[in-house]
């Protein structure tokens, strides 16, 4: 099931700045079985981009395609999982996945079994009749993850996700998902701020300007999954991302300061007690 | 003195008689604001139009004392058990529909969008998220309304019916018998207090610890 963004504009509106253009004209294709990872400064309209594509906002202009039809309302096809694991507070665990799969014409039963496997697959098995403030950060992302799997959309939208999370619960849930996403094939829409996530997880990469969000540069990461983020020959494509992101930086750095901004570029190596040989 | 007094109220029958009209008059006027409290809060979360115009007005109306209320309601009923009532209802009701409106309006944007992207909308929306959200903010509410269903109760006893402990405390006063004025305060304090403790902090208690709020 693909996903095509075409000519999508929005800006919003401050009483005390005016308009305020955050995305301008982005247009990009995810094909089915894809994952593809949008990669930009922050504030750059990321997270507004899956918002405009999960239905939740309305763009001033353009388009969402799935394989060719054009969507405009909130559906169980296109689940976006937030930044913040947003639990219902006053239900377990199995509730909140189950509640997701309320719209669903399916027995009851059945939509529990389905919460049990999806729960199970993120080992969150022995944690289903737990509230979610009994669970730590990592925890609470995986039943989100879990509870969108429920509900097998076609395609998933994840807003970073692992932004909030330690690095080591993180490093296991990157494992983790490469390892569902294998099974289950679902396109994937992932955005970071993280160079080093993007390139780990996806297929190809979109690097998006600083604000107004464009696309800057398409990258492709042909990597067998499951890759670990420390992989060495990961860097290569890391470092490519991450000088054309400094130049969006300087570019902000710009025009918050108003002054010529460059960014210290490394030097000569210098040991550290600054003794280069004068002591001869 | 005054657990002698009390001793007396007890045994004379007075504080029984008195406390069953009383009991009564408290559980027919708290209950009637509990559901009006409540439902008007629900209009009010969810319609702008009727929030801009209402709040306002109940603010208002809370700022005028509870005795404020006797001369409208004993013209407007008459010397009987629904100006009693009334009163009651009118000094609890307020509290309880501004905790309802802004629980209901306050509800995270982030849970209405999360249900909204399962397909959840409109009644089930409500009624599975919105609703819950606001169950503790509703709950203090209630609690609150608890405490100011008494001041009401006894102010109203005081100044219009002949019946109830508001107005042990007339008729002491009358006789210059001070202990027994404390001992009726405190009669009508312990109530309140023992009713709260054993019904009201149980169900706060246990949206608190099902929510995570509680330490």
């Amino acid at each position: 099931m693909g996903l095509k963004v075409e000519n999508l504009s929005i800006s919003f509106w401050r009483k005390d700045v005016g308009k305020i253009p955050v995305i301008e004209d982005v247009s990009f294709e995810v094909k089915e079985g894809e994952f593809a990872c949008v990669v930009g400064p922050s504030g750059c309209g990321k997270s507004t981009i899956l918002n405009i594509i999960a239905g939740l906002i309305k763009p001033d202009k353009g388009t969402v395609c799935v394989n060719d039809s054009c969507v405009y309302e909130p559906s169980s096809d296109r689940v976006i999982i937030f930044q913040e694991p947003t639990l219902f507070p006053w239900m377990t665990v199995l509730e909140n996945a189950i509640f997701s799969l309320k719209a669903k014409s399916i027995k009851k039963k059945e939509k529990q079994d389905i919460a049990i496997s999806f729960l199970k697959k993120v080992h969150l098995g022995k944690f289903i009749n737990a509230f979610p403030h009994e669970l730590s950060a990592g925890m609470k992302q995986r039943v989100a993850i879990a509870r969108a799997l429920a509900m097998d959309p076609k395609i998933l939208l994840m807003d970073e996700p692992f932004s909030r999370v330690d690095d080591q619960t993180r490093f296991m849930l990157h494992y983790e998902i490469q390892q569902i996403l294998k099974e289950t094939r679902k396109t994937v829409l992932f955005v970071t701020s993280s160079i080093e996530e993007a390139v780990c997880l996806a297929d190809k990469l979109f690097v998006f300007s600083a604000r107004p969000g464009r696309v800057l540069a398409e990258y492709r990461a042909n990597f067998p999954h499951p890759r670990r983020e420390t992989d060495p020959q990961l860097g290569f494509l890391q470092d490519n991302i991450s000088i054309v992101l400094e130049k969006e930086f300087e570019k902000v750095a710009k025009e918050e300061m108003d002054i010529e901004y460059v960014l210290t570029k490394s030097g000569v190596l210098v040991p550290f007690d600054r003794n280069l040989g004068s002591n001869i | 003195m005054i657990a002698e007094s009390f001793w007396h109220g007890c045994v004379s029958g007075e504080y029984a008689v008195s406390l069953k009209t009383s009991l009564l008059r408290i559980s027919v006027g708290y209950s009637l604001a509990v559901a009006l409290g409540i439902l008007l809060g629900i209009a009010m979360g969810l319609l702008k139009w009727l929030d801009e115009g209402v709040s306002g007005i109940l603010l208002g109306l809370q700022s005028m004392g509870h005795a404020a209320w006797t001369p409208f309601a004993v013209l407007f009923f008459g010397e009987n058990e629904w100006a009693v009532i009334f009163i009651v209802q009118i000094s609890a009701m307020i509290v309880i529909t501004l905790n309802t409106e802004s629980g209901i309006k306050f509800v995270s944007p982030q849970l209405i969008n999360q249900a909204r992207i399962s397909g959840i909308k409109g009644l089930t929306l409500f009624r599975e998220v919105v609703l819950p959200a606001a169950v503790p903010s509703i709950i203090t509410g209630i609690r609150l309304a608890w405490a100011f269903s008494w001041r009401g109760l006894v102010t109203a006893e005081i100044l219009v019916s002949g019946l109830g402990v508001g107005h042990i405390l007339m008729r002491a006063k009358g006789q210059k018998d001070m202990s027994y004025v404390l001992a009726t305060m405190l009669l009508i304090a312990s109530i309140s207090i023992v009713v709260d403790n054993i019904i009201f902090k149980k169900i706060e208690n246990s949206v608190r610890k099902r929510w995570g709020i509680t330490k």
